[in-house]
């Protein structure tokens, strides 16, 4: 086990929870393209959420247009087109869910990280300045009309090794899913 | 005359998702913000069928406030369900000791958080 693997697997449960949950919200997103592709020019919003844990510190941040954001918003609201400044809100609660679908995929590796409220920032050709942290993932996804970027930036202490558990205790509830007690 | 439902969440568009859902059915929705907000709503309200409350939110967690709910013996037997992003089988059952009636992981589907509300609402 290496900081290799580590990536190998931040990179798999990323892309699995970004494709889940976009598709979810009814947006299909590809396989991640090549991380070396140009920062898009037509990124209007930016969403980010902190997380940490013991021997973890970072956060996910998303960019994209506020319309691919506007076609995810939930069904239920889909006979009204949404504001500018509902638009920045489902970002932020898209990053959040997104962290969420991470969160619960990194319980069975022993990690449990707990969460920031999401901060979410408009402007033209918005894009990430370079990280400093020794975790720094970038997945480009191919939508339709554009493009969405999910970053995952983040300090993992070097001993930590990701090794998943077959403890059922450890499993996540499902996404979707209800438990009435 | 509509069951009251308060529905705590810091995501505007999530209450509207909620409240879109739920209102079709001929439920009454009251929105509050965070978990702050939300105490102060339910405080007011004293005639709510059912709390449907985020865990992540500023000011006040939603344990925290469905904790605070259940050492209030005028508010210990409102129903609260949890919706939320968190799946974590720790938090989920720190809730259940808590009182909490149920759990739902964003993102819901509208068909059974209805099932789940009605149910709750019931008696």
């Amino acid at each position: 086990m290496s900081a290799d693997s580590n990536l190998t697997i931040i990179d798999r449960l990323v892309v699995a929870a970004a494709r889940a949950l976009f598709g979810a919200h009814g947006v299909t997103l590809g396989e991640p393209e090549s991380s070396d592709r140009d920062t898009p020019t037509d990124h209007d919003v930016a969403a980010s959420i902190g997380f940490t844990a013991p021997r973890v510190q970072g956060a996910i941040l998303m960019t994209t247009r506020k319309d691919i954001v506007a076609n995810a918003w939930p069904r239920e609201l889909r006979h009204r087109d949404p504001s500018e400044r509902e638009a920045c809100d489902w970002a932020g609660e898209l990053v959040n869910q997104l962290l969420g679908r991470v969160k619960n995929a990194l319980l069975p590796f022993g990690l449990t990280l707990e969460q920031s409220t999401p901060t979410v920032v408009t402007g033209r050709h918005v894009h990430r300045a370079p990280a400093s942290t020794n975790v720094a993932r970038r997945y480009f996804f191919a939508v339709t009309t554009g493009s969405i970027l999910v970053y995952f930036d983040a300090v993992l202490a070097e001993e930590l090794v990701l090794s998943e558990s077959g403890d059922a205790s450890t499993q996540s509830a499902p996404e979707g899913g209800i438990e009435l007690f | 005359m509509s069951k009251k439902i308060i529905v705590i969440d810091d995501s505007q568009t999530i209450r509207e998702q909620v409240g879109a859902a739920l209102r079709l059915a001929g439920f009454e929705i009251i929105e509050a913000v965070d978990g702050v907000d939300g105490a102060e709503v339910i405080e007011r309200t004293r005639d709510a069928a059912l709390v449907i409350c985020d865990v992540n939110m500023p000011n006040r967690s939603g344990l925290e406030l469905l904790e605070g709910l259940r050492r209030d013996d005028k508010l210990k037997g409102l129903p609260v369900l949890m919706l939320t992003t968190e799946g974590q089988p720790q938090l989920i059952e720190r809730a259940r000791k808590s009182g909490a009636k149920g759990w739902l992981v964003k993102p819901f589907r509208a068909d059974l958080l209805l099932a789940a509300v009605k149910k709750l609402t019931a008696s």
